[in-house]
């Protein structure tokens, strides 16, 4: 038994490390189209040294960076030519000169490995365009810039690099492409007029792809252990085979299908599947070597339940008093704004009809208050309160009224007169 | 593990979640983690602990002092690596965290608590560290968000897997208190200490450190019959009874963080030599015409301009009736909506009106004026008119009556009730 | 690249860095130091302030006591960092002094890391980490200046770099301390200046830190601690271990100080009711502070000493007295002689050697002096003994300190006064218990010698009224004897029986001893004693202060002295070359500033800065031809252009958004 339990850790710790390094990888790209547009763009640029500039844009986590990593991986294994890829980042390179010196890191990346550039912000500029001016076409290697979050090089002082980059892919002077990667659909209008004369408003436009059966069969792609692999050569087959088959029943069943659907709908965008899968994987262990129904159960958790309704349960009984007579101020008045003593006059009045043990005292109220407002549950109307006193300062709530009687119901030892109050009908 | 557990013992559920997440060698990390729950639940206490626990290499900021991103750069570095570096930007910290991956095979966790405050940083940062896997290009590296907001509120862009800390039940509370028992006591008594201090409190806080608060100090009162030998050990009741009055006191005191024990109020006289404690709160005191100026900033904040003639002035005909509705409508937004703001002018000439001695227009008198909105009594409102000021009161009515009978003066004479 | 030139020219000034030190400068102030009244002045001053230090120190003593050791044992715990609020009062020039015996007495006992916060410093996170580093880690006593544009900042002879400031390098700083753990004490001067985000941001930093540096907190809040409770959230104050400290109200401690320092015998100098009463109401009416008072009555005893040398000789102890006597040379003797009381005790005396002789003059000088001292004590301890009766009668007829005491008794003969007869029939409502402690009190007084006889007779009283808490049944047991009414008819009945009620029932024992000793101390003892010594001593004037200019020096108005300094400046600084023989004359030697300020008081509600600045070089320049009127010298230009700055700056004139090129006035009426 030993022996076999010693096998059955090992199996299942390798299976599950294979899978979530697989997770890590980038899916197999599933936009034909955008595929084939994108490559003979890179193709014509490197075989041919013709200069361009495209814009890749789509909501978050429809597959932009898999298409790119697929067109590239493709280039790589189909092109003879050299080329060299420059990545940049808005998020990283979050100034101008940060960019350029990232370029020439890239560029240079063989002699100056592991050293930091320095230098200003002119003499970098210099040099880069120096360096790609002199170029002629025949004996230049084409230059592919990849620009990911590209409308945070639009916030950039006079957005220099993005002029500069597109003036010489127009110029035609040394070969390049510029691919930026965004999501925002009027990225052109952030662009400046002299920039975006210089762009060859070429956009591919990628939309997620809400199909129940496409996901399932990435997902069978991420979990199936099918397809043979030398990370899985010590594993036993008949731990594999047993895998497949209780991930494929449960895949298909309707509970599952279900899920799936209900977190397309919500969140559909790879990233979110992903962190479900992994969180799935990590329930996997030698007491429960394979997946099941209620791991599923557990995961999927996070999207029936509304964070809000939690934190209103994690309130005390007081706090959540005082977020009921919000939500009835709030109701009677169709929205408009509260302040503390509006709020306290409100609830001091249940209170005097309710003697038992009820909190009347001030300060603590205000206390009370004060802690919904560092939770985030009221925001304040404007920002500029510095000479409010803090009882009269205006808030609007974030919680609705449905979120608000859920959590009453479902609140753990709630006196009932406070619930009654809650779920009634509001004076 | 089993200490963990006895550490945190109502933790079970998300330390094991934790632990599938970041406990296993050789796997792949996920890029970040958020933890949300109320304040006082536990969170950066129980990560602290597992993570040194497991010996893993971590880094912990506390993101209220990275009020430069420099702070927050070279902390993360020198934690992790053990070494000060010279890091401005957060590509320079892309840059050192390539070169320590690529020299360590080990698990390198970044734990960033009070995570929103880094958005007063860098609202781009939180998207930034979201995607440090990405970017240093190593599944060995994860970033831990840890805060009391909902992680919906954090403009994140990518869905992160969250962990929530419930709040503590009352079952949980009791458990977590019994491990604050003092030594010279028995179990059960403690227990039913608990017991009772617990139904009177729990309706007002959940909170873990307010509770524990609480609990340690009425511990001495609630002990006291016993230590005098009147109560037996186990009678409930009467011990219920004793320590009640006791629990109303500290309800009204809560999250004041002041216990009455914690005033002390030293009243030395050296004729007599000796020093007198005693726990009354303390009043307001100012010197005289401070606390006329003090008066008439609340009337004039409080009552509308045009009914000032009739209030001050001695020799005011008759009023009018008025339809009362108008007067109602008015009592509740003025009440409701705070005070507003007064000239210069306004607050003098009601000064003068209730003041029955004449005070010259010195410049001690005006010096009151500031000297208020210095200890925050009155506020200032509105920077650039240098010579019409605009002034505010920030006191309530019970402060300014009690201010007001010492002077002997009936403030509701004034106020428009 | 080529350069061009640039189209503006700018100056710079580039400050070398700090070099040998400067040399040290004479004093200014050395021409008035040696002159005499200065020296008598300052002998006693400087013993005065001896006293008030003591009384200061053994004020505070407890209380700073406490304090330091509640520091010192304080709980250290991680989770919650030890503060203490202390509530200073509303008093605030006083408070610094409170801090700084604060800081010495932590550092002495204590630790000798104290940093002490004030909330101009400390606008926003930064900068207050910033202050409370470098504080900690600066090597040596002096304090640093932080200068925003250097980059480094000058720490005695090392530097310590501004980037250097921050929690980390404390925490690398403080393992150098690793073995002793001495405490860090951060003290907020004043809590309510303070922005409360600044504050939580704080508390938050350094309640991370507290495993590795034992912090603690000190809040000087001026109000009330529920100031506390309000600027700081329920979360941050969770992280602080509160416990709070309150001293005795400032009134309580100027009290203290006027009774033992300014009210007594042994003071050189005499306030006078009113004076007293001036400073008096300035510190109940304005701003609660002792340092104020003490600072008022330095001014006007220097004031007092300026004024005739003879004084700065006679107004002292009364050891030098005789020594300094002798010293009165003949311009002194002919101030003294001319003294109203003096001059009073001459002719009643018709003395006339006192006139011619010298050293008669001094002798009798001397005696005089001694004699006024001896009033002055006696009159003290009259007045004493009176305060110790009145002080807690019901509706305290002379008030309930003894400064209330003595200003009724300068101003006028206190024993004619009504309330000194509401005091007397109140007074023989007096139990036994209280009536025995009063004369304990008493006689401690009077024991102090010069009423000795005094003091024996009332020691006669006192053991006849402890005699009578012997035996009190004694008198009870007598019983009703008849009365032998000797009457023949109802008439002489009703007479005789208005007679015996007249004479009021018998009193008993107790009550008739009370009787006596009230009597003997308000009718006999006191009326002589306690009348104002201005109407017999002689010389008098000599030791007391009554400035009646007090009231215009001490609070000034501020409006009236700027207008006169501006346009007469001669009043003030009393050169030759300002006379002006009319008010609106204006001189060319004046100031720049008084020619643009009486040039603008010509004007209308808006000025055109060009015509102002034509008169201004006129003024300056009156033999400048009228043909080339643009040609303003740069000079005047330059002169002209600060004057106007200052007088902005000083509120009168204000640029003006309706027309271009003209300033708005802001000040209307001329005061004298």
């Amino acid at each position: 038994m030993k022996m076999l339990d010693e096998n059955l850790e090992f199996d299942v710790k390798a299976v599950r490390k294979f899978l979530k390094e697989k997770l890590v990888s980038s899916p197999p790209n599933k936009h034909y189209e955008a595929f084939v547009e994108l490559l003979s763009l890179l193709k014509r640029t490197v075989s041919s040294g013709e200069s361009d500039s495209a814009l890749i844009v789509g909501p978050r986590g429809c597959g932009k960076s898999s298409l790119l990593d697929s067109v590239l991986k493709e280039l790589s294994n189909s092109e003879g030519n050299e080329y060299l890829l420059v990545k940049l980042n808005g998020l990283v390179q979050t100034d101008d000169n940060l960019a350029l010196r990232a370029i020439i890191q890239q560029l240079h990346v063989k002699e100056l490995e592991g050293d930091q550039i320095t230098g200003s912000f002119s003499d970098n500029l210099m040099f880069v365009l120096q360096s790609l001016k002199t170029c002629d076409r025949q004996n230049t290697v084409p230059i592919i810039f990849i620009l990911d979050e590209f409308q945070l090089f639009c916030n950039h002082k006079n957005q220099t690099l993005l002029y500069n980059l597109f003036d010489i892919s127009k110029s035609a002077q040394a070969p390049m492409c510029v691919i930026g990667v965004t999501t925002r659909y009027d990225i052109t209008e952030l662009l400046e007029k002299r920039v975006s004369s210089r762009f060859s408003h070429r956009q591919i436009l990628l939309m997620p792809n809400y199909d129940l059966n496409e996901r399932m069969s990435l997902i069978s792609y991420y979990f199936l252990l099918k397809k043979k692999s030398p990370a899985l050569r010590k594993v036993s087959q008949e731990f594999i085979k047993k895998w497949d088959e209780n991930t494929e029943t449960l895949l298909n069943s309707s509970k599952v299908m279900g899920y799936f659907r209900k977190q397309l709908d919500m969140e559909p965008s790879l990233k979110a599947l992903k962190n479900v899968l992994f969180s799935l994987l990590s329930g996997i262990s030698l007491s429960n070597p394979f997946l099941s129904i209620s791991n599923f159960d557990e995961v999927f958790q996070k999207y029936s339940i509304d964070g809000k309704v939690e934190y209103l349960k994690d309130l005390s009984a007081l706090e959540l008093c005082l977020v009921v007579s919000m939500a009835h101020h709030v109701e009677i008045y169709e929205g408009e704004p509260f302040n503390f003593e509006m709020i306290i006059k409100r609830y001091l009045k249940f209170a005097q009809q309710n003697s038992s043990v009820q909190i009347t005292h001030r300060p603590i109220l205000i206390k009370a208050l004060e802690r919904i407002k560092e939770l985030e549950l009221i925001i304040p109307v404007s920002n500029s309160n510095r000479n409010q006193k803090k009882e009269y300062v205006l808030y609007n709530l974030i919680v609705t009224k449905s979120q608000v009687r859920a959590a009453v119901s479902t609140y753990n030892g709630l006196p009932t007169e406070i619930s009654h109050w809650a779920l009634g009908n509001v004076v | 593990m089993e200490n963990l557990y006895n550490l945190f013992p109502c933790r079970k559920v998300q330390i094991n979640k934790i632990h599938q997440l970041l406990g296993e060698e050789f796997e792949p990390l996920t890029d970040v983690i958020f933890i949300s729950g109320h304040p006082a639940v536990g969170k950066t206490t129980v990560i602290q602990e597992y993570l040194k626990h497991y010996r893993i290499n971590y880094a912990f900021i506390n993101c209220v002092e990275c009020y430069s991103y420099r702070l927050l750069h070279e902390q993360i570095l020198v934690q992790l690596t053990g070494n000060k570096l010279k890091c401005d930007t957060f590509m320079e910290l892309i840059h050192h965290l390539k070169l320590l991956v690529s020299k360590n095979n080990e698990k390198f966790i970044i734990v960033l608590d009070g995570a929103e405050y880094l958005e007063e940083l860098n609202a781009n940062y939180f998207s930034a560290f979201c995607r440090l896997q990405e970017f240093v290009n190593c599944t060995n590296i994860c970033v831990i968000f840890l805060s009391s907001l909902l992680p919906e509120k954090f403009n994140l862009h990518t869905s992160v897997i969250t962990i929530h800390f419930p709040q503590y039940s009352k079952d949980e509370l009791l458990e977590i208190l019994k491990l604050t028992k003092p030594e010279d006591c028995s179990h059960t008594f403690y227990e039913n200490y608990l017991n009772s201090a617990l139904m009177i409190f729990l309706r007002m806080t959940r909170d873990l450190n307010e509770m524990k608060f609480l609990v340690s100090n009425n511990f001495e009162k609630y002990c006291e019959p016993v230590k005098k030998g009147l109560v037996n050990q186990d009678d409930v009741t009467l011990l219920w009874r004793n320590i009640l009055p006791h629990f109303k006191e500290s309800l009204k005191s809560i999250y004041s963080g002041l216990s009455t024990q914690s005033i002390e109020r030293y009243l030395y006289d050296p004729n007599i030599n000796e020093v007198i404690c005693t726990k009354v709160s303390s009043v307001l005191d100012l010197p005289y015409y401070a606390k006329y100026f003090l008066i008439s900033a609340y009337l004039a904040s409080y009552n509308a301009p045009k009914h000032d003639r009739r209030l001050f002035m001695k020799n005011h005909g008759k009023q009018r009736k008025r339809l009362t509705k108008q007067q109602v409508k008015e009592k509740m937004t003025l009440e409701l909506l705070g005070p507003k703001a007064f000239p210069l002018d306004r607050l003098l000439a009601i000064f003068y009106a209730i003041m029955e001695e004449k005070a010259s227009l010195t410049v001690n008198l005006m010096t009151q004026i500031s000297t208020l909105v210095e200890l925050k009594l009155l506020t200032r409102i509105g920077e650039s008119n240098l010579e019409r000021p605009k002034f505010k009161c920030l006191v309530g009515l019970q402060c300014v009556d009690t201010v007001a009978r010492t002077l002997g003066l009936n403030i509701q004479k004034y106020l428009l009730d | 690249m080529d350069y061009s030139d640039s189209v503006s020219k700018g100056f710079f000034v580039y400050i070398p860095k700090r070099g040998k030190k400067k040399e040290q400068l004479q004093d200014p102030l050395s021409e008035i130091t040696s002159e005499d009244w200065y020296r008598g002045y300052t002998k006693v001053w400087q013993s005065i302030e001896k006293k008030l230090n003591n009384i200061e120190d053994d004020a505070m003593k407890v209380l700073l006591k406490d304090l330091v050791n509640f520091i010192q044992k304080a709980n250290l715990s991680i989770n919650q960092i030890p503060t203490v609020i202390l509530l200073t009062g509303v008093n605030l020039p006083d408070h610094s002094v409170l801090f700084n015996k604060f800081r010495d007495k932590l550092q002495e006992e204590v630790t000798p890391h104290v940093v002490m916060l004030s909330s101009n410093d400390c606008t926003s996170i930064k900068h207050t980490l910033e202050h409370i580093t470098c504080q900690f880690m600066k090597k040596s006593e002096e304090s640093i200046e932080m200068d925003i544009d250097d980059d480094d900042v000058e720490v005695s002879n090392t530097y310590l770099k501004k980037s250097d400031c921050n929690m980390p390098s404390l925490v690398n700083w403080y393992d150098n301390f690793k073995s002793t753990r001495p405490r860090l004490v951060i003290v907020l001067k004043d809590f309510e200046g303070f922005q409360p985000a600044v504050v939580c941001q704080l508390i938050l930093i350094l309640s991370g830190y507290l495993d590795c540096l034992p912090i603690t907190l000190v809040f000087g809040v001026a109000t009330t601690e529920a100031a506390v409770g309000e600027s700081l959230s329920h979360k941050i104050t969770s992280r602080l271990n509160l416990k709070v400290f309150q001293s005795q109200p400032s009134v309580y401690f100027l009290n203290n100080t006027v009774d033992k320092v300014f009210l007594s015998s042994a003071c050189p100098f005499q306030l006078s009711g009113k004076l007293f009463n001036f400073f008096t109401s300035i510190f109940l009416f304005y701003d609660f502070s002792v340092n104020r008072f003490i600072h008022g009555v330095k001014y006007c005893i220097m004031d007092h000493f300026y004024k005739n040398k003879s004084v700065s000789l006679l107004c002292q102890k009364e050891n030098k007295l005789k020594k300094n006597v002798s010293k009165l040379d003949n311009d002194c003797l002919k101030e003294i002689r001319e003294i109203p009381s003096f001059k009073k005790y001459i002719e009643d005396s018709k003395d006339d050697k006192l006139v011619t002789d010298d050293d008669y003059t001094r002798k009798k000088i001397l005696k005089l002096l001694l004699l006024l001292r001896r009033t002055l004590d006696e009159f003290y301890i009259g007045l004493r003994v009176l305060y110790i009766l009145v002080k807690d009668l019901p509706q305290a007829p002379f008030g309930k300190q003894f400064r209330e005491v003595y200003c009724t008794a300068m101003s006028k003969d206190i024993t004619k006064t009504s309330e000194f007869k509401e005091c007397n029939q109140l007074l023989k409502f007096l139990s036994k218990d209280e009536l025995e402690s009063k004369v304990q009190e008493i006689f401690n007084i009077l024991n102090e010698g010069i009423f000795s006889e005094i003091a024996a007779e009332l020691e006669k009283l006192n053991d006849e009224l402890k005699n009578i808490g012997l035996n009190p049944v004694s008198n009870m047991e007598k019983s009703p004897t008849k009365i032998d009414l000797n009457v023949k008819n109802r008439s002489q009945l009703r007479k005789k029986l208005a007679e015996m009620s007249l004479k009021g029932p018998k009193k008993v024992g107790y009550e008739i001893t009370r009787e006596k000793i009230i009597d003997f101390l308000m009718v006999s003892f006191l009326p002589s004693y306690i009348v104002p010594y201005t109407e017999k001593a002689v010389l008098w004037e000599l030791i007391m202060i009554r400035d009646k200019d007090a009231r215009n020096k001490v609070v000034p108005r501020i409006r009236g002295p700027i207008h006169t300094a501006l346009n007469n400046p001669h009043h003030y600084l009393m050169c030759e070359c300002c006379k002006l023989e009319d008010d609106a004359e204006i001189v060319s030697t004046m100031p720049d500033i008084c020619i643009a300020y009486k040039l603008h008081l010509e004007g209308g509600p808006l000025i055109n800065l060009y015509d102002w600045l034509q008169s201004f070089s006129t003024i300056l320049n009156p033999e400048r031809s009228l043909d080339n009127v643009d040609d303003i010298d740069p000079t005047t230009q330059a002169r002209f252009t600060q004057a106007v700055a200052e007088l902005e700056f000083l509120g009168f004139i204000k640029s003006s958004k309706v027309k271009p090129d003209h300033v708005a006035r802001l000040t209307w009426g001329t005061n004298k």
